[in-house]
């Protein structure tokens, strides 16, 4: 790196945390929502800085110093102790009419049913999801590098959302509803 | 008053995702914790490598000529093998290690082998953390599916997060203890998310990268599973198998550094050497860059072809090479791996205290679970305290497979011991104890078994580590457990 690339790396690093302590303050001060644009304009500029001053890795390098300069903050109060996770109190529990067995083999059945469609059944929507955006974003003549890498993303993160979706639908018959139709649109059109 | 500046959230879509949050925790948080814990201490494979072999020596600059001598050594040891690989020292890593298809070796300056490379703490924790001790084609794919799940843990705790503003820098130390402890997961979770993002992210695609190929060769590629790898990673050409003379490394690794481009090489491959098709790889660290490295390629003689276009060609090409180091810290010597620690520690503590609290609401709600409490505690810290035993046993001969079975048994054990003693601080707190009582014997033992370490920075920098950080666990846990008040005890139900 060159002085002026330590100089710019070295600002973003100050711009991280004064954004951060802007922050803090705005939050002490709830009155004062110009801080808090202050300091999110402030964060976002010191990502710039850094990025001038090392490229990719000066972004991820700056995004690890914020991290541990939040992490800081509130490690350092730890340090004088922490209530231990012991219950303190505890409430009678509300009575419940005895369960069946008959009900309680529905409950476990629904949740391994629960636990098929947010976990395999929604990688595989994921994946045929994944292979459906290749073949669009594929070029013809050229490199599918950056097609195949993204479809490998999305393949990563449409699993992660899907999971989360499904489980967050209380209805379970909706919920296989959804994850049924998912799984029969995204393999038609990856199959086609 | 004003109107608030903070953006409102639907109660009932916070509820639901909660509810989706918890289900999540609660069906993945042992084997995500045992495969977080891992791969925080991973960090730190190359530094304890060196550790389990402290007489390795220490190599700072290798020439042209030792490059060939390797190279000479390694295709008369393994005459048979498909690759030659050769790993010179660069910054935070100043070792020579060369080998092939059938292992690998530490060599000296010149080139000569001095030893075996094999380090098996280091082994047992890739294998534990890669593929959680489980057949790797399987068990890689399980790993990347907790880093999915990570990723679902992440988006479904910041849309079960409804004061993610307001709350941004609220922590209780004291009170309720399920506040404290949510508190605690809230906070740290939100800060630290970009880096829960990045390492599960990259972990996953390090691991599903074959199933997706699998997938899309199926789509879009005829059956052809490797045509995703060839258009990003590029493709081998055709083998011309004709025997022929040990390609000259010394005069690639030479041509190479005349091109003075100010890019550091560390690692030669040779493909398919002493026969008609061999060529030259030479990887250059690009230390402004993510990407893993970018490669020269030279042909048997010597002769300069190009690169592969990871710093400079398609973006794909440039993000699939940034995968490694994003995952694993590597882009800002020791500082950064440091901080890659720290996170990966806040990343356990997160985890940790998600299940507490679990068993602190259903406490509240009169259905308490001493027993799995116990149990989860047991775990949370026999994980770390398994992985020092392991080391401890390192030092003292044990292989690969002997730390493998004494962690999983370990493990099991623990946490019974949980179920069977119903108090989660107690068995914690000795846990505590005996893993900063075992750190502080390896750290010691280490330095009186292997004294010839301790004039080399790393390895006396884990022996400190070692002895500090236990004497931490070991005294911490009397100084706070004479500092803190009576432990509440829970009250029974009316």
């Amino acid at each position: 790196m060159t002085g002026t690339e330590w100089f710019l790396f070295f600002a973003g690093l100050v711009a991280f945390a004064t954004g951060l302590v802007l922050l803090f303050t705005c939050w002490k001060n709830r009155n004062a929502p110009h801080r808090l644009i202050a300091g999110w304009g402030l964060i976002l500029t010191a990502c710039v800085l850094v990025g001038f001053g090392n490229t990719d890795r000066g972004i991820a390098q700056g995004l690890v110093v914020l991290m541990l300069l939040a992490s800081t903050f509130f490690a350092l109060p730890l340090f004088r102790g922490l209530t231990a996770p012991v219950p303190t109190s505890e409430r009678k529990p509300a009575e419940k009419p005895a369960e069946t067995t008959l009900s309680k083999a529905k409950t476990i059945a629904g949740s391994v049913w629960t636990f098929i469609l947010s976990g395999p059944v929604a990688g595989v929507i994921a994946m045929f999801g994944a292979a459906v955006y290749f073949r669009m974003a594929k070029p013809e003549n050229a490199s599918p590098a950056t097609a195949g890498v993204t479809a490998i993303m999305l393949a990563v993160f449409g699993w992660a959302v899907i999971s989360t979706l499904l489980l967050i639908e209380p209805r379970p018959l909706r919920r296989t509803v959804y994850a049924v139709a998912g799984l029969l649109a995204t393999s038609i059109a990856a199959f086609i | 008053m004003g109107k608030p500046i903070w953006p409102k959230s639907s109660p009932a879509r916070v509820d639901r995702s909660l509810s989706a949050h918890s289900v999540m925790g609660l069906v993945l948080s042992a084997i995500l914790y045992v495969v977080c814990v891992s791969g925080t201490l991973a960090v730190f494979e190359d530094e304890f490598g060196w550790w389990e072999r402290p007489a390795m020596p220490m190599v700072t600059e290798v020439t042209p000529e030792a490059a060939q001598m390797a190279a000479q050594q390694v295709m008369a040891a393994q005459p048979d093998t498909t690759h030659l690989y050769l790993y010179m020292p660069r910054d935070n890593w100043p070792r020579f290690v060369a080998g092939g298809d059938d292992g690998i070796e530490t060599m000296n300056a010149a080139g000569e082998p001095v030893g075996d490379y094999e380090s098996p703490w280091n082994s047992f924790l890739i294998e534990l953390h890669y593929y959680l001790s489980l057949p790797h084609s399987f068990g890689m794919i399980i790993v990347a599916i907790t880093g999915v799940m990570l990723l679902a843990m992440t988006v479904s705790g910041l849309l079960a997060h409804p004061r993610i503003f307001r709350d941004a820098f609220r922590l209780k130390r004291a009170g309720q203890p399920r506040l404290v402890q949510a508190d605690l997961h809230n906070r740290l979770s939100v800060w630290t998310a970009p880096f829960h993002i990045a390492v599960a992210a990259t972990g996953a695609m390090i691991g599903l990268f074959v199933v997706v190929a699998l997938v899309l060769a199926q789509t879009s590629y005829d059956g052809d599973t490797r045509a995703l790898s060839n258009s990003i990673f590029g493709e081998e050409g055709e083998p011309d198998m004709t025997p022929a003379d040990l390609p000259d490394v010394s005069a690639a690794l030479s041509a190479f550094l005349e091109q003075d481009h100010g890019h550091h090489p560390f690692m030669i491959i040779v493909h398919d050497p002493m026969t008609a098709g061999q060529h030259v790889e030479v990887f250059a660290d690009h230390e402004n860059r993510l990407i893993y490295g970018e490669t020269y390629e030279f042909t048997a003689d010597g002769a300069y072809v190009g690169h592969g276009g990871y710093s400079d060609g398609e973006l794909g090409r440039q993000m699939a090479y940034s995968v490694y180091r994003l995952h694993f810290g590597d882009f800002g010597g020791v500082a950064m791996k440091l901080a890659y620690f720290v996170l990966g520690v806040i990343l356990c503590m997160i985890i940790a205290s998600g299940l507490n609290i679990y068993f602190l609401k259903r406490a509240e709600q009169g259905k308490p679970q001493p027993r799995l409490a116990a149990s989860w505690s047991a775990c949370v810290w026999g994980v770390p305290a398994l992985m020092v035993i392991a080391l401890g046993l390192a030092l003292l001969g044990a292989g690969m497979a002997m730390m493998t079975a004494m962690f999983w048994l370990g493990l099991v054990g623990l946490a019974v011991a949980g179920l069977v003693l119903k108090d989660p601080v107690m068995i914690g707190m000795w846990i505590r104890r005996a893993t900063g009582a075992v750190m502080i014997l390896t750290g010691i033992g280490h330095g009186i078994l292997a004294p010839e370490g301790l004039g080399n920075l790393y390895i006396a920098g884990c022996n400190t580590a070692l002895v500090l950080g236990g004497s931490m666990l070991l005294f911490w846990s009397f100084v706070q457990n004479m500092l803190s008040a009576p432990r509440h005890q829970p009250q029974p139900a009316e």
